[in-house]
């Protein structure tokens, strides 16, 4: 342990820190003036008490700058700091030992802390042992919308170890602890050294359950370790929902094995499938990071290729020209609900996607419904004239409805008939159809209109349960050019992180803000590709992180310093290449770059 | 030569017998109506539906196949192609005597992006003719000024000894751009699994503008030579010929200057963020192989800061609150009045003029100068009131004017010669200063303004050269979140490569368009960094490249489905992250996205 400002200490406790380490390839350091890390130049006075950037900030702040999200308990920690050996990191938990999930997580625990060390300049070794003890009332690791995610963490140094307790009252709560332990540990570049603070207590849980993002698949085929590296930064950032948008019109990758052909003639190409053995790979990574992956079967709209192959009356105008007049995007094409082939099918298929996903929640699509799609098919317009419907939107809505209630039957008939349903505001979640069709303990409603739509207000007065991925702030595509002519995406202009931190869920619910679940921000992938997909989440991903876990009432300005930290640490350890908010002179130059 | 169907009517039965079987594309292409349309693979149409790579070499409208840019005198593109054995190409020359290493690095370029086209996994199929290039040139010169003729002409065709390719140029930069469309003619059938080169080709081709350009600002945040390299290596393969680093700013100094070691030590933002003389060397070096000057800028008397903090030559250095000074943290200028100002000057002047190879332009930045940031230093304003002059906005001018003056003397001294100097657009360049104070003779002009500004014609009026870099269509930085405050940055919205495709020389020079010498887009980099850099860059730089080089009567709507393999060539041959247009689903059917 030593404290910067006083030598005495420095001489008492040698053992832990080398004077003559200072690395003298650096000109500056940092010294804590007032609350803020001040750049300094190292001279033969200061080069005792000078600072790295990421120790000085460690506890030079009003909060623990490295964290992020913010605590929600309490925070107690000292101004001091203490060296420990990166070798010597023991984990331990009486009832966990032995779970596959706790010891994923433990090596990702310890190899996160290795990749904070610069390969060419490895750390001089000393320090003490970091000794993790984990309580936990349950082995059980089910993860669903009543995992209790808390933890309590204390960090005290004792004359031979850094004592660490964490109590929790399951594997997720615990995971949480150690990712917050994690960022509570910084590499030391002028005294190569990984160092932390001192003494620490901090209880912690989220405001809201629901804390996630969604990713195209279908527009975009992702690798599977683009997908995990996307996870792994969920986790890091304490968010815990991976909404996976695996199909669409442009492309099916999703490997079916009784429906082969789906796959073989829709995925982009052979190489850009999802096997089986792929997808519960990832719910598995995921599992172990604390992240439920809800799988998303988007219907009755949104199907495109694949679906050449199957009988032609299966659906309705398919890749039909011009497009405009039968849908947002080419290819169109609607599954015929009139059809009772089709709920064979998308039995079949919904069947192996609860056996391969085994999710705590399933999302049934339902947006951009195109009536004029529909009424394309002449044998569709003969069933419902057959019927006594006329070829209006009541009836084209009744179509809807109990195509909607018909698919909910076979995918409950495959299910345990109990799973929360998600579906994406539409006509259908209007009233009166959604009172009609939707059962609001069963359906939670994913919003995608703008913060502003009174269908929000009126969707909690009818007592439906939201998640809210209001598209001016939370649709991370928006503000670049537009795809299918010049001019922007509908949903510009691109949305800064600030705005998607100030996007309180609060206000938007007031009252009846127990019915928000959460909030998912979308990254829609028209054009976006592995390449630059993170630099589209990260970090704003994480400003919304902190929105739903913390929920907090400061100004974003507060946590800026900290979101500049918390996003080299995203690229440090999480391999992601996140978009940098300001130049590196900000970073160096706490609160001097805003207006 | 042989047609495709003669081909695979031959090779069909060996085609199966390969254990390929599993890899096999579901999905060919055939050519209708000058469009590539996918066809289902079956076992009687695999004798005529080629991959798409190979349907769009020839399957087009304006019968230029997937070069970009397009070619700006005769084209003829056959409609046979020829297997080619990529270890099979041979160079046959007489010329490049002079500095044989230049076209040593571009022949094994052009044989390393042959290889790039293979697929990872597997081998392709063995056989295949040779591809023979004869190159002849009229001059062995490797001097690259605005003078040089960059011009080629390319025949491709074919006998028993394999496939010829001969190239006939003025010199290396022509023959250079030669290779570049030859490579483009070079395709890898994921069908066959082989490579194919088009039997029969013949093509006149010299570039519209002589100034072809990307600006990248490596002070606000640090590039890796790396990085760099592979940003040059992009320019190359669409035909750009000029990198202007804007290698230092206020932010940071990472260019090492021996004769004044502080500013690198003091104002680079780490120990490794630094480039040296033996890195700029040879970047210097990359880029000449690959037909491109890089132009160094070295900006003054503005956005100076970092490096220069203890030399007592600056006024307002990181002044709060900076928007009283200047336009961005950290503020700073060089102090005029100061003699040994110039002195430090003519050093790092020399050093950039050795190390960047005696560069034929040199750039002088000359931006953002603010009044309140010298007027803030009493020791300027008593040096200007004892010269006689007064404290207003024209003795300031004059002040600028001096400070112009005196630097560019020792950069001529430094240089032994005097080249064209490049000045951004700024109150110098406005009436009456433009007259006063710079010469039109010797400065070009770079504006940054709008294309319609009226500066601009006033400029060219008064018979300035010019360089255009309009913010509304080639700032790439534009569209993303202010990074001083909340909302959109200055330059919003996002500019989509429509509308660099579609910004006309014409339309901003009207009848002076011959004293313009080209564009650049310019890539400040606030909000960028290495990581994120290729997509800022690409695929937009390449809209502006053809609009240099073709200067093509059409729109971008000609353009489009030809950039959608352009960009994909970027991704896998360049390595470049460029930016994805439109989802995978409109390059597999062209035509069918655009409204």
């Amino acid at each position: 342990m030593y404290t910067p400002n006083f030598l005495i200490l420095l001489l008492l406790f040698q053992q832990s820190i080398r004077l003559d380490a200072i690395d003298t390839r650096y000109v500056w350091g940092y010294q804590c003036l007032e609350n803020k890390c001040v750049k300094t130049k190292i001279t033969s006075e200061n080069q005792n008490s000078i600072l790295a950037l990421q120790v000085c900030r460690l506890y030079c702040y009003e909060d623990i700058g490295t964290l992020w999200p913010i605590p929600t308990g309490n925070i107690v920690n000292s101004k001091t700091i203490v060296q420990f050996n990166s070798q010597s990191i023991n984990v331990e938990s009486e009832l966990l030992f032995d779970n596959k999930y706790f010891i994923e997580a433990v090596n990702r625990f310890k190899d996160m802390q290795l990749k904070k060390i610069p390969s060419k300049y490895p750390l001089i070794s000393g320090g003490k042992r970091l000794n993790v003890t984990i309580n936990v009332e349950t082995n059980d690791t089910i993860l669903n919308y009543d995992t209790n995610e808390s933890y309590q963490l204390t960090l005290i140094e004792e004359s031979n170890q850094l004592r660490v307790t964490i109590t929790a009252k399951n594997f997720f709560g615990a995971r949480h602890a150690l990712e917050t332990l994690s960022q509570l540990i910084v590499h030391d570049e002028l005294n190569r050294q990984l160092v932390t603070l001192s003494s620490v207590s901090i209880s912690d849980e989220p405001k809201f359950k629901h804390r996630g993002i969604s990713m195209d698949t279908s527009r975009t085929f992702f690798s599977v370790d683009v997908i995990k590296r996307t996870i792994n930064g969920l986790a890091m950032a304490k968010l815990n929902n991976f909404h996976w948008h695996i199909t669409d019109a442009q492309s099916f990758p999703m490997e079916m094995k009784k429906h082969s052909d789906l796959t073989k003639y829709g995925a982009y190409s052979h190489k850009k499938i999802y096997k089986v053995e792929d997808i519960q790979d990832i719910v598995e990574y995921a599992k172990a990071r604390g992240v439920k992956v809800i799988p998303e079967f988007d219907l009755p709209a949104h199907i495109g290729e694949g679906w050449q192959k199957k009988k032609e009356h299966l659906t309705t105008c398919l890749n039909y020209k011009p497009y405009l007049k039968y849908c947002w995007q080419p290819p169109c094409g609607h599954v015929n609900p009139t059809v009772d082939e089709v709920y064979d099918v998308l039995e079949d298929i919904y069947k192996e996607m609860i056996d391969i996903f085994n999710p705590p929640a399933f999302h049934t699509g339902g947006d951009e419904i195109f009536f004029s799609c529909w009424n394309s098919s002449e044998s569709l317009r003969q069933w419902m004239t057959d019927k006594g419907w006329t070829l209006d939107e009541e009836h084209f809505m009744k179509l809807w409805g109990q195509f909607q209630t018909r698919a909910q039957e076979r995918l409950d008939k495959v299910s345990n008939g109990n799973l929360p349903l998600i579906i994406w505001t539409s006509e259908l979640t209007e009233e009166p159809y959604v009172s009609e069709y939707l059962d609001k303990s069963r359906y939670i409603i994913q919003v995608w209109t703008d913060y502003k739509d009174v269908r929000i207000q009126r969707l909690l007065e009818s007592g439906y349960r939201l998640i809210i991925s209001n598209y001016d702030a939370l649709y991370l595509d928006c503000g670049y050019g537009s795809w299918a002519s010049d001019g922007y995406i509908w949903c510009s202009p691109y949305h800064e992180w600030q705005k998607i931190y100030q996007n309180s869920l609060d206000q938007l619910g007031g009252e009846r803000v127990n019915q928000i679940f959460g909030a998912e921000a979308t990254i829609w992938s028209e054009s976006i590709d592995e390449r630059n997909i993170d630099a589209r989440i990260w970090p704003r991903a994480s400003a919304l992180a902190e929105r739903l876990w913390s929920n907090p009432s400061e100004h974003w300005r507060r946590a800026e310093p900290r979101l500049l930290m918390h996003t080299d640490y995203l690229k440090i350890v999480g391999d992601l290449t996140a978009e940098p908010l300001q130049h590196e002179w900000c970073i160096h130059n706490e609160g001097l770059c805003q207006l | 030569m042989f047609r495709l169907l003669l081909l695979y009517g031959f090779t069909l039965l060996s085609f199966i017998g390969l254990s390929l079987a599993q890899l096999e594309p579901s999905w060919g292409y055939k050519c209708e109506h000058n469009n590539c349309k996918k066809v289902e693979l079956t076992a009687d149409n695999k004798k005529t539906a080629v991959s798409l790579s190979v349907c769009r070499l020839y399957c087009n409208l304006d019968a230029i196949g997937t070069l970009w840019p397009k070619p700006t005198g005769i084209v003829q593109i056959g409609n046979d192609v020829v297997k080619i054995s990529p270890n099979e190409i041979t160079f046959k020359t007489e010329s490049f005597k002079r500095e044989p290493a230049y076209w040593s690095m571009a022949t094994e370029r052009f044989i390393a992006m042959q290889k790039k086209k293979l697929p990872f996994k597997y081998s392709i199929r063995s056989g295949g003719k040779s591809l023979i290039i004869e190159v002849t040139v009229e001059s062995d010169d490797m001097v690259f000024t605005l003078d040089t003729y960059e011009g080629y002409k390319l025949k491709i065709s074919e006998n028993n000894d394999g496939v010829h390719a001969v190239i006939t140029a003025k010199n290396f930069y022509g023959a250079r751009n030669a290779l570049e469309s030859l490579s483009q003619l070079i395709v890898y059938d994921n069908i066959r699994n082989e490579i194919l080169a088009v039997a029969a080709v013949e093509i006149e081709d010299e570039p519209k503008f002589k100034y072809r350009g990307i600006l990248l600002d490596t002070s606000r945040n640090y590039f890796s030579i790396d990085s760099i390299k592979r940003t040059i290596e992009g320019m190359a393969m669409v035909k750009l010929n000029t990198f202007h680093w804007h290698i230092t700013d206020s932010h940071s100094f990472p260019l090492v200057v021996k004769s004044q070691p502080e500013l690198s030590k003091l104002g680079a933002y780490s120990p490794e963020k630094m480039y040296t003389p033996e890195d700029v060397e040879e970047v210097v070096r990359f880029a000449k192989a690959r037909g491109i000057r890089v132009l160094p800028e070295f900006d003054a008397p503005a956005h100076v800061g970092e490096g220069w903090q203890h030399k007592d030559l600056t006024t307002c250095f990181n002044a709060q609150p900076w928007k009283d000074y200047c336009v961005e943290a950290p503020c700073g200028q060089l102090d005029p009045s100061k003699d040994e100002v110039y002195n430090v000057l003519e050093d790092i002047y020399r050093e950039m003029i050795e190390h960047f190879q005696y560069p034929d332009i040199f750039h002088m930045g000359g931006d953002e100068v603010s009044v309140s940031c010298w007027n803030s230093s009493s020791s300027l304003q008593n040096w200007m009131i004892a010269k006689g002059w007064n404290l207003n906005e024209s003795d300031f001018m004059k002040l600028w004017g001096y400070f112009q003056n005196n630097a560019l003397e020792r950069l001529d001294k430094a240089n032994f010669k005097k080249v064209p100097i490049i000045l951004w657009t700024s109150r110098l360049t406005e009436e009456p200063f433009l007259s006063q104070y710079l010469n039109n003779q010797r400065y070009i002009i770079q504006i940054w303004t709008k294309g319609d500004d009226p500066q601009v014609q006033t400029i060219l009026e008064k018979g300035f050269k010019m360089i255009v870099s309009n913010y509304d269509a080639l700032y790439l930085d534009c569209g993303f979140g202010a990074w001083v405050t909340e909302g959109n940055n200055w330059c919003s919205p996002y500019i989509g490569w429509q509308k660099i495709y579609d910004n006309r020389m014409e339309t901003i020079a009207g009848s002076y368009v011959n004293q313009v010498y080209g564009a650049e887009a310019a890539l400040w980099t606030e909000q960028v960094d290495e990581w994120t850099l290729d997509a800022r860059l690409w695929p937009r730089v390449s809209a502006m490249a053809e609009r240099l080089w073709s200067n093509p009567e059409d729109g971008w709507r000609a353009a489009e489905s030809r950039m959608l393999v352009n960009r994909k060539r970027l991704v896998d041959i360049g390595g470049l992250s460029a930016e994805r247009l439109q989802p995978e689903w409109c390059l597999q059917n062209e035509g069918d996205c655009p409204i």
